[in-house]
């Protein structure tokens, strides 16, 4: 079990280090010179000039050779120092510390949300295999899992908030705020977890154990509560954690549109104005977390499944 | 001795799709109180059919007709919710595969438990009372280090210790019938002695009784008092396992003994016809020896000849008489 | 015989059928969408902005005055082109990779591996958004970046197959009888992948019809004039307060055609391989 978990902590720095560079040399090495991009971002076709140019290249250390800016930026980027922002003039670092927390706040609601739906909805479906409810379910997930959010967005900021006037447009002042969003950003997530929790509860339900369990004469409702769920969830953490990643992606969208103060909004600012460190900070930031996610996901896993747990026989 | 259960013309079909196939036809025989009842027969005879059809719990789109009585009761027809207090605690069942029959999240003791609790939470002292008993049986089928093995999850234990822990499920609640499904199918040769004499064991020291539904006749000799014969969904010879073994009359009985290996090991001929493509006659005929004219046309019935032996086959019409079911010649009749 | 009374469980692949005739609509408007658009998409006629959804025009007219209708038809074709090109190049470049890694193992396999768990690290809209800012925006590099993440999808289903079929009595077979790696590959494995990659593909055209749209929702895809669904959008946030019909119908649009894709892959799904149930189905 520590072998275990050793060893997936260690893929997982490696599979930080190749996000690093690989996010280093799509983002850093755009076409066209750094140092006209940054006087661009700041000042417009004006500020470009040699004088200007000179000073901002060895501000920004643009002068050196790319490994050694790339060794650099990547030991940094470990040590947290994440440069500073072209268009800010700030610490990249500092500047996410303060929106990070936000997009915590909406992607958690976003993902609570999804599970509190999506679980009851798919052990019932499951549980009306091929009857009328399981139909409904199945509908439903393939319609909220059409339907692209941001326009969900849209249409729900154009009836709740411009036509009812129930809830702002946009913004984060109190938790009415944080309604729309999180509604938003759940959606793609709520019906993927509803068809893992049917498939999964599906394939519990036909197992040998299930009908010895009903050999026992014990009830229908102990069944499904002692022994279906504790088969069937294990299986939809492991979903849940690559969801997570869909909604880290979704926030960028969703931030953007009702104007919340996270992670994505400064993503796409940065990406609109070229402010290259920003753009790293961020994306380096979102699979950060990702990476995370996975192993607390993992660890969670092989706590609750016996065979990694024990190791037994044919494990 | 009192009948404990009484089955009379159980039909089984599935429906596939649109189809009606037709698995169980016209099964009739009776279990005795602390009687071993071997029902043995190729796989795919409809021998586990039977069982779950006793224990109610054949997949959804099975379709059952006949009667079942368990203690002069009919429950072939009762309620889910009324059946469920049956099983368990009246007929419990030892179901086939072990690797898969447990559950894998939860630890060996609390399933065992579990059959007696039904899943509640008990007071201290019935809690302990329980896992006395639960030591008890653990250690009268020599699982080994039976207080530990109760915290273990399945995948800790072996293929045969999952085998006696599901028949320590089976007999916990001391059911009055035990139904052991297959015992020695996915249990190697030395497994296979060791589930043997578990088995005679049990059925020295417990009072119930026990219908043993197998496709291994050594196994079946050795612990069963009655054997009876199962090809292609029918019975096709009943009676007490020293005269089936020795005497055997049905032909397909006669061919499944001279398959023995310690019988010379003349394998059959011929498979057994799937359920969807029967012919009109007896469905022993294409592959029989003796097989008669009429055998292709008709299907025989039961004939018994008056000590409790029953054969399905015209040879001994004259030997004895008309068991039951007049209604099959009727039929084929008007086909 | 008495019978106890039991509904058949019909098992009629009912979404299958709607898939494939929704998806048959959705290409016949795409190939035949100039016959069918009334105005030209892009013409402008300013006198005609912001009418709401009248008998002229059926969907109403944007902010420039174009007819939406004749915008969401024409719009079939870029976002079906887009996601049709994106389906091919990941399925090949998956396809072939999968079964390379799987069939050879070794170096050639950790590597191909390596680089798939380092592209499944980011989020999709995350990689691409990272990889639009270094090639800059435009229907192309839309093309390029999806690609770059969806083809990791087919590679690890190719790869479980080859990896499973690399020891099957035939494939050993013909490997003794002297084909070569190629002729194995392309003649007894990738016949076994197939039916799992056209499902994989019918999934996927939903899937990214809807990445693109976000992508060129936040102006990253296609540009402004062209007609594409998630432009319209874009454009349409800005004026939802007076006109909500120009964000709606290029919505529905796209809703419309994930549907149908989705319910296609779904139904194929059942048809072709019912247990490989909802494996593909974890984005």
């Amino acid at each position: 079990m520590i072998k275990y978990i050793v060893k997936r902590m260690a893929t997982v720095l490696v599979v930080l280090w190749m996000v690093a560079t690989l996010t280093y040399f799509t983002v850093h090495v755009t076409p066209g010179d750094t140092a006209t991009a940054i006087l661009y971002s700041v000042g417009g076709e004006s500020a470009v000039n040699s004088d200007n140019l000179e000073r901002v290249r060895s501000k920004y250390d643009l002068d050196r050779p790319v490994y050694e800016q790339y060794f650099e930026w990547v030991i940094n980027a470990f040590k947290g120092k994440l440069g500073t922002s072209y268009k800010y003039n700030k610490p990249v670092a500092y500047m996410l510390k303060l929106r990070v927390p936000n997009t915590i706040r909406l992607g958690l609601a976003a993902v609570v949300l999804s599970i509190v739906i999506s679980i009851p909805f798919g052990i019932v479906s499951a549980l009306h295999h091929n009857r009328f409810l399981d139909h409904a379910g199945r509908l439903f997930t393939l319609l909220i899992s059409s339907f692209p959010s941001f326009w969900v967005a849209v249409i729900l900021i154009i009836i709740c908030a411009l036509k009812l006037k129930l809830l702002p447009v946009g913004g984060m002042q109190g938790p009415q705020s944080l309604i729309l969003p999180a509604v938003t950003l759940s959606m793609g997530m709520t019906a993927a977890t509803t068809r893992m929790m049917r498939s999964s509860m599906l394939d519990v339900m036909g197992q040998d154990y299930i009908w010895v369990c009903r050999a026992k004469g014990l009830k229908w409702n102990k069944i499904i509560t002692r022994h279906m769920l504790k088969n069937a969830l294990p299986p939809i953490i492991t979903v849940i954690g690559l969801q997570i990643g869909h909604v880290l992606g979704g926030a960028v969208i969703i931030e953007n549109i009702f104007s919340w103060p996270g992670v994505g909004g400064l993503l796409i600012d940065a990406i609109n104005a070229k402010d290259t460190p920003m753009i790293e900070g961020c994306v380096l930031l979102i699979a950060f977390g990702y990476a995370m996610i996975h192993l607390i996901v993992d660890m969670i896993y092989a706590c609750l499944d016996p065979k990694l747990k024990y190791g037994g026989e044919d494990a | 001795m009192e009948k404990l259960l009484e089955i009379k013309n159980l039909d089984v079909a599935f429906l596939m799709g649109n189809e009606h196939v037709p698995v169980l036809n016209q099964i009739s025989f009776d279990i005795y109180e602390n009687e071993v009842l071997a029902i043995v027969g190729e796989t795919g005879c409809g021998k586990s059919v039977t069982g779950s059809a006793i224990l109610h719990l054949l997949p959804e789109n099975a379709v059952t007709d006949g009667e079942i009585y368990y203690k002069n009761q009919e429950i072939l027809k009762l309620s889910e919710e009324k059946f469920r207090k049956f099983r368990g605690r009246e007929i419990a069942s030892v179901p086939q595969s072990p690797s898969t029959s447990l559950d894998p999240m939860m630890v060996v003791g609390e399933q065992v438990a579990e059959c007696v609790t039904g899943g509640y939470r008990q007071k201290k002292a019935d809690r302990e009372n329980i896992q006395t008993r639960i030591w008890d049986i653990f250690s009268h089928l020599k699982l080994p280090g039976e207080r530990k093995i109760c915290h273990a999850y399945p995948c800790q234990l072996s293929g045969g210790m999952s085998q006696r822990v599901l028949i320590s499920m089976g007999v916990i609640a001391e059911p009055r019938l035990l139904i052991v499904d297959e015992p020695t199918k996915a249990v190697d040769w030395i497994l296979r002695k060791e589930v043997v004499n578990v088995l005679r064991q049990m059925k020295d020291e417990m009072e119930c009784g026990m219908m043993l539904i197998t496709h291994d006749f050594g196994a079946a000799s050795q612990i069963a008092d009655r054997i009876g014969v199962m090809y292609c969904g029918q019975m096709v010879e009943i009676g007490k396992a020293d005269e089936i073994l020795n005497k055997p009359k049905h032909p397909y009985t006669k061919g499944l003994i001279d398959a023995l290996p310690s019988r010379g090991f003349h394998v059959m001929e011929g498979f057994m016809p799937s359920f969807s493509e029967l012919s009109a006659g007896c469905r022993f005929a294409p592959r029989c020896s003796r097989c008669l004219e009429r055998c292709r046309r008709h299907i025989p019935e039961m004939y018994e000849d008056g000590n409790g032996r029953q054969v399905r086959c015209f040879l001994f019409e004259e030997s004895g008489v008309a068991y039951r079911s007049p209604c099959i010649e009727e039929a084929v009749f008007n086909a | 015989m008495r019978r106890q009374r039991k509904k058949i469980v019909n098992r009629k692949n009912y979404i299958l059928y709607i898939g494939i005739v929704l998806s048959a609509v959705i290409v016949l408007v795409t190939i035949f969408a100039p016959f069918l658009a009334p105005c030209d998409p892009t013409k402008m006629e300013l006198s005609q902005k912001f009418i709401a959804p009248c008998r002229e025009f059926i969907f109403g007219t944007d902010h420039l005055g174009r007819d939406i209708f004749s915008r969401v038809i024409e719009g079939s074709r870029v976002s079906l082109s887009v996601a049709a090109t994106v389906v091919f190049f990941s399925a090949a470049l998956g396809v072939s990779l999968g079964m390379i890694s799987g069939y050879m193992g070794g170096t050639a396999d950790m590597l191909i591996m390596r680089v798939v768990d380092v592209l499944l690290a980011f989020p999709t809209i995350i990689f691409a958004l990272a990889l639009s800012t270094m090639m800059g925006t435009g229907q192309t590099n839309l093309i390029v970046a999806i690609t770059c993440i969806q083809w990791t999808r087919y590679a690890r289903i190719a790869r479980g197959e080859a990896l499973m079929l690399k020891h099957a009595e035939y494939v050993e077979a013909a490997r003794s009888i002297g084909n070569s790696t190629v002729q194995i590959l392309g003649k007894y494995i990738f016949p076994n992948v197939i039916s799992k990659i056209i499902i994989l593909a019918s999934l996927d055209i939903g899937t990214i019809i809807l990445y693109c749209a976000s992508l060129s929702f936040l102006g990253l895809g296609a540009q402004p004039p062209s007609p594409d669904w998630g432009v319209m959008i874009s454009e349409g946030k800005d004026y939802m307060q007076y006109a909500p019909w120009m964000a709606l119908f290029p919505g529905l649009a796209i809703a419309f055609c994930a549907l149908a894709f989705n319910m296609l892959g779904d139904g194929l799904r059942d048809l072709l391989d019912p247990r490989l149930k909802e494996v593909v189905r974890t984005d």
